[in-house]
């Protein structure tokens, strides 16, 4: 792999290159022709579950196939039970297309198009998607032909050493100053039915980083496991995060990085294990990392953070349909805190790892029978420390019609909150409950948020760093006077006396 | 580094501005799970070499 | 307005330089100069600049029938930080839009990341109870009683001007005007800034950023403008001031005072304009316009003679130019990117070996190494002095000297020895990465807009753009360019052309199967009675057009395209049209429509402009004679990397009808025209530069 755009999020990196290699591996060259397309949306080909298609692209040159172009996008629907984690196995969260082709010779595979309509609650959509996938791919062997054509080459092999070897120096001098051992962390996280222990050994080589999840929990019966291709991708990102950031994602700056686990730990699903919601426990794999790799690099590394992002998907009721009622759905996602940095505080309401992106309230409002009536930042929610973990955020929702509104949860860090480092104290838990004084809910299913009921939502704060008796004065002045700590919290954690 | 090896990374370059420009034609284009203002997963693209092989 | 009788004067104010236009009657350029910006006063430096061009020509103050002003100003004091002490008002429950923002890191890998610095820390962020819906209806009354309270926390925190910015106050307004008016009851020196006047849409963040920009530099302005005009009308101007904004034209003096945010980044608009203009006049539907100057480059599509527009940009990113780094602003502007690439951009090699050019620049203090002012890093420029394409004894009209062993050393040391590279290849090796840059920069901004490079006119301008316009071109394959007339004070020259105009850009949600016509209809009624109200005060007489747009797009898609309106009542049978219209357009940007789909509108804009002056129609004339050179030099072949002999050749001696073929620099005294080998150039009946490519020539 040569190039890759920095515009798509982390759960790509590395999962696209492998996917291609896959479909190369599963067609042969000879029998490419120009306008050809192939498409997957195996979670344990393309992207770690079915939402994700992949479609690739020979590039002709002089009759020639000189390399490949490929995109990913996440389709709404595909049928099954949806996004959610309540399947139980892959059969129940949807369609899965096997490696095909989607175009030949530049003709759609229009049977093909017809079962991925049928089989999905937002066909239009997924049809103008899949369309834009493939404009997408074409744009882009184009424009590779057309460099081609400029520089007067007629095959990649020299350019592909050169960016290849180039970033694989660099990253190996980026390794090479580390120094070489082995270190281990295990993170507690949430899970569904039970909680469960995420293990990490990284061991770091004079030439590599390798990383084993051995030790880490069996598969969950909901659909929270992680093929092991999205593990790798979160847990590669969260390192090249620390070593070598500056050099672009290519076959050369990857190859230093390996990942393994045990078949069927919960980081390494195997099919037919449920997947649809792979992201919350794969989200969590950069803060199981940089566990080991605090033990590296303490002045380096951040603290644990909210990580895990939270989606809050919200539909109509079932009966809503029939009765006539008000048809809707919404994803909104909220970012808690990200975790102290060894200089910097975290980040409040800010998504990291994953790199999404947020919503507004009004537009939110604009398209949907909701009314959002609080979205601040939780004071004392960012973990304390020299450094303080990022706030969270308390959102309060109600229906802005007289009608009951579903609500699917699959989000982390409810039971285990952010850790801190060196003396750094945990950040708060998320929390999500009805009406202010309602019982705290669990992380994850479904819940009926009744018409005129509130939905109380907090998203988690990040860990702190360093011991908060050693935070300066003037930041604890500050962060009293922006009111982000209560007084109690200014006296009692962090020893101030105005 | 020669001169040639100038022109390989303008071409490094162009390969990196042509998959961000493919990222960027994918993100107007696609149909975002959520409502409209935010693209939540944006999409991803990348370029890979073959190996030559002459077509029959 | 457009005096036909009078002279008319445009000044531009910069960062280093003012440059000031004055032009007769029928837009003929009778005198151009280049001052030295005046930071501490720059009304002092425009001051000069007229009175130079006044006196150049003899004319007096009395002739002046026409000035316009565009000045960075507003601009810098929002990059430096010289702005009022503002507090924010927000809807109880949304004390932190400014924090949550978008929720976004704008650069995936940098753990280190710092967010823009937003102007108002939450400590001077304040909210007051009232809550309005997204269709304007009240949910909840403005807490009033409150007000008191508020009034006292914002004397506490010494705020001198107000940001208020309610939830969904572009729908209504009303307890944004009722809050306004309770606190200047209170404290009658506040300075107020309301959302729904400075950024009447949805998106509560981008609106309470724009409405903080907006307050943060009203004060300053306000007392700039009053003393800019009080300056003018002294030494005897009698005409009215009006001013330049983003959106590519002109307002009164009043309306700059009231909404200065309209003012920010106006230099690069009158460039744009310029460029739109040459467009109708030459008759090309499709223009790229090159703004290179000494720090940065600006790329601006032009279609059927009208700058690309924009509703939004940022201020202040930070170094790297990416985008999400700055400040978000929420206006109707002309649509520029801008890369840090310029003449005085900086070359380094990176930890990879890689050769990186900018977006550090040298700027014109120490300014590149050749310029012997103490620079010692190699630019962009040193490159350009290394490959022979500057005349060192012509540079700036002769004022700056040029120091070609400094230039080399300073590629050698930087860039050269690092690589292993001969010094000339090392120069070679800048051009190029820059030139790549700023083309990739091109087709980026190509391929978001939906549009092609490739068949259009680059039409070049700046202090550096004639030098480079050739090599970007091809990197970006295009095929023809045009350089201007006076393309080193192309800005101001574009400000004579500008009209007077209002734009308003207000959101209102709705699918389009459900538009509520009449509810629609009044909306625009009211826009167009506010609009022309503030056109009228600066064009009192003449015909105003109307310009309506409604920006569409498939629900689910963060995309939206603009599809024009007809300027009447909309009825019934429209809707069937625009649906069409948004298909037909969806189709051209995409390669297919998406049926089925359902489609909705958030935003809609109406323009109110007075006609621009008329268009010059120069004749038509052949191509004849080959153009004399003046001399010639050696210069580094960009198409072959060979050293060959170039002629050159003086602007001023060129008539309409001469042609050349390169390599070949053409010399003025604001910049050089470079024709690479490739490129053949020739003078049109209006004086302009055409360089046209042979793509099989040049070797």
């Amino acid at each position: 792999m040569l190039a890759q755009a920095v515009t798509g999020t982390p759960g790509h990196i590395n999962t696209m290159a492998e996917a291609v290699k896959t479909l190369r591996s599963r067609f042969q060259l000879q029998d490419m022709k120009p306008g050809d397309i192939y498409l997957t949306n195996d979670p344990w080909i393309a992207s770690g579950h079915l939402n994700d298609f992949l479609l690739m692209m020979p590039v002709f040159y002089k009759d020639c196939v000189v390399g490949f172009t490929s995109c990913t996008s996440h389709l709404v629907d595909l049928g099954g039970l949806g996004m959610g984690p309540e399947g139980t196995d892959i059969y129940d969260e949807g369609l899965l297309i096997p490696p095909c082709k989607l175009m030949d010779e530049g003709m759609l595979n229009s049977l093909l198009m017809e079962i991925i309509k049928a089989n999905s609650r937002e066909p239009v959509a997924n049809e103008g998607d899949i369309y834009a996938l493939i404009a997408c791919c074409e744009a882009g062997a184009q424009r590779l032909a057309g460099m081609m054509d400029e520089f007067g080459i007629d095959h990649l092999d020299e350019l592909a050493d050169y960016i290849i070897d180039t970033s694989y120096r660099g990253t190996i001098e980026a390794i090479a100053e580390l120094p070489n051992g082995t270190w281990h962390n295990v993170l507690k996280v949430d899970g569904y039915e039970q909680e469960i222990d995420l293990h990490a050994a990284l061991t770091i080589a004079e030439d590599h980083v390798a990383l084993d999840f051995s030790g880490t929990s069996g598969l969950s019966n909901k659909g929270i496991n992680v093929p092991l291709n999205y593990a790798t991708a979160y847990s590669v990102f969260a390192l090249r995060c620390i070593i070598g950031p500056d050099i672009p994602n290519n076959a050369g700056s990857l190859a230093p990085f390996r990942v393994i686990g045990p078949k069927n730990c919960i980081l390494n699903a195997q099919p037919p294990a449920p997947v649809a919601m792979r992201h919350t426990l794969g989200q969590m794999t950069p803060d199981l990392v940089y566990g080991c790799l605090s033990q590296v690099l303490p002045d380096q590394v951040p603290a644990e953070g909210a990580s895990c992002m939270y989606d809050l998907p919200l539909r109509h009721t079932p009966e809503a349909v029939s009765r006539g009622g008000t048809q809707f759905a919404l994803e909104l996602v909220f970012s808690g805190g990200t975790g102290a940095r060894p200089g910097l505080d975290g980040l409040s309401a800010t998504a990291f790892p994953s790199g999404v992106w947020g919503s507004q309230v009004e537009t939110t409002e604009a398209v949907a029978p909701v009314l959002i009536t609080r979205r601040e930042l939780k004071p004392d929610s960012g973990g304390p420390g020299r450094t303080r973990g990022g706030l969270g955020q308390h959102i309060e929702m109600r229906s802005a019609i007289d009608e009951d509104f579903m609500l699917f949860l699959s989000v982390e860090r409810v039971l285990n909150p952010a850790s801190g480092r060196f003396g750094g104290k945990a950040g708060a838990p998320g929390r999500i409950r009805i009406g202010q004084d309602g019982p705290d809910l669990p992380g994850k299913g479904e819940v009926r948020v009744m018409a005129g009921e509130t939905l109380v939502f907090e998203t988690p704060g990040g860990g702190g760093f360093g011991a908060p008796q050693e935070r300066s004065q003037d930041d604890i002045r500050r962060d009293l006077d922006e009111g982000l700590i209560s007084r109690q919290t200014a006296r009692d954690i962090y020893g101030f006396e105005p | 580094m020669s001169t040639t090896d100038t022109r390989l990374q303008v071409m490094w370059n162009r390969l990196l501005a042509v998959v961000e420009e493919q990222g960027q034609a994918l993100i107007r284009a696609a149909f975002s799970p959520s409502c409209a203002n935010a693209a939540i997963f944006p999409p991803a693209s990348l370029i890979c070499k073959a190996g030559c092989s002459p077509r029959p | 307005m457009h005096n036909t009788n009078g002279l008319r004067l445009a000044v531009d104010i910069g960062g280093t330089f003012t440059d000031t236009v004055l032009v007769d009657g029928q837009g003929h350029i009778l005198a151009t100069t280049k001052t030295p910006t005046t930071p501490e006063n720059p009304t002092l430096g425009a001051l000069a600049g007229a009175e130079h061009v006044l006196a150049a020509t003899g004319a007096d103050w009395s002739q002046i029938g026409g000035f316009i002003h565009g000045t960075t100003l507003a601009t810098n004091a929002l990059i430096e930080r010289r702005g009022a002490n503002v507090a924010t008002v927000t809807s109880e429950g949304f004390r932190d839009i400014l924090e949550i923002a978008y929720e976004r890191r704008y650069s995936q890998y940098e753990i280190n990341l710092v967010k823009p610095d937003l102007i108002v820390p939450r400590s001077r962020a304040f909210t007051i109870a009232g809550r309005m819906d997204a269709r304007g209806r009240a949910l909840q009354p403005l807490d009033e009683e409150a007000v008191a309270r508020l009034a006292g926390e914002l004397d506490a925190r010494g705020a001198e001007a107000v940001a208020i910015c309610l939830m969904h106050a572009y729908a209504n307004p009303a307890h944004e005007l009722r809050l306004r008016d309770l606190l200047l009851a209170a404290m009658p020196n506040l300075v107020i800034s309301l959302s729904h006047e400075v950024s009447p849409e949805a998106r509560e963040f981008d609106r309470l950023s724009t409405t903080i920009a907006n307050a943060y530099i009203q004060p300053q302005m306000a007392s700039y403008l009053t003393d800019f005009q009080a300056r003018f009308s002294n030494e005897g101007l009698t005409c009215p001031i009006l001013m330049m904004t983003a959106g590519g034209g002109m307002t009164t003096m009043e309306t700059a005072a009231r909404l200065p945010i309209r003012l920010v980044e106006s230099g690069p608009a009158g460039g744009a304009i310029l460029a739109a203009r040459i467009a109708a006049e030459t008759g090309e539907r499709e223009v790229l316009s090159f703004d290179m100057g000494g720090t940065t480059a600006k790329l601006c599509l032009i279609d059927r003679y009208r700058p690309q527009t924009a509703r939004k940009f940022e201020i202040a990113r930070a170094a790297r130019f990416i985008k999400g780094s700055g400040m978000p602003v929420r206006i109707p502007v002309i649509e520029m990117i801008e890369i840090g690439a310029g003449g005085g951009s900086i070359a380094h090699v990176d930890r990879l070996g890689r050769l990186q050019v900018g977006p550090e620049s040298a700027g014109s203090e120490p300014g590149p190494a050749a310029f012997a002012k103490g620079g010692t890093e190699p630019t962009v420029t040193d490159a350009d002095v290394m490959q022979g394409l500057i005349e060192p004894g012509r540079f700036a009209e002769g004022r700056l000297r040029i120091d070609i062993e400094a230039a080399e050393r300073a590629l050698a040391l930087g860039v050269g020895q690092t690589l292993e590279l001969e010094t000339v290849q090392a120069a070679y090796g800048v051009s190029e990465i820059v030139d790549e840059n700023m083309a990739a920069a091109g087709r980026m901004h190509a391929v978001e807009s939906g549009k092609d490079l490739n068949a259009r006119l680059m039409i070049a301008f700046g202090g550096n753009g004639p030098l480079h316009a050739t090599r970007v071109a091809r990197r970006a394959q295009v095929d023809r360019i045009l350089i201007p007339r006076d393309p080193g004070v192309g800005s101001a020259v574009g400000f004579l052309f500008a009209p007077v105009s209002f734009e308003i850009i207000r959101s209102r949600y709705s699918t389009l199967e459900a538009l509520d016509l009449d509810g629609l209809n009044a909306f625009f009624g009211a826009m167009i009675v506010e609009a022309e109200a503030v056109v009228r005060a600066g064009a009192p007489e003449g015909l105003l057009t109307r310009r309506r747009q409604a920006f569409m797009r498939y629900h689910g898609q963060g995309h939206e395209i603009e599809i024009p309106l007809p300027d009447r009542a909309l009825e019934e049978t429209d809707i069937s049209a625009l649906r069409r219209a948004f298909e037909e357009e969806y189709s051209r940007q995409f390669s297919r429509a998406v049926p089925g789909m359902k489609i909705e509108i958030l935003n809609w804009a109406l323009e109110v402009a007075s006609e621009p002056p008329a268009l010059e129609h120069y004749p038509e004339i052949p191509v004849k004679q080959p153009a004399r050179p003046s001399g010639q030099r050696r210069i580094l072949c960009d198409v072959t990397g060979q050293w060959r002999e170039a002629e050159i050749h003086d602007r001023g001696a060129l008539r309409p009808g001469d042609h050349l073929d390169g390599p070949a620099l053409i010399i003025e005294p604001q910049t050089t025209t470079f024709v690479s080998a490739d490129f053949a150039a020739h003078v049109d009946g209006g004086g302009n530069i055409w360089l046209t490519r042979n793509r099989e020539g040049g070797q």
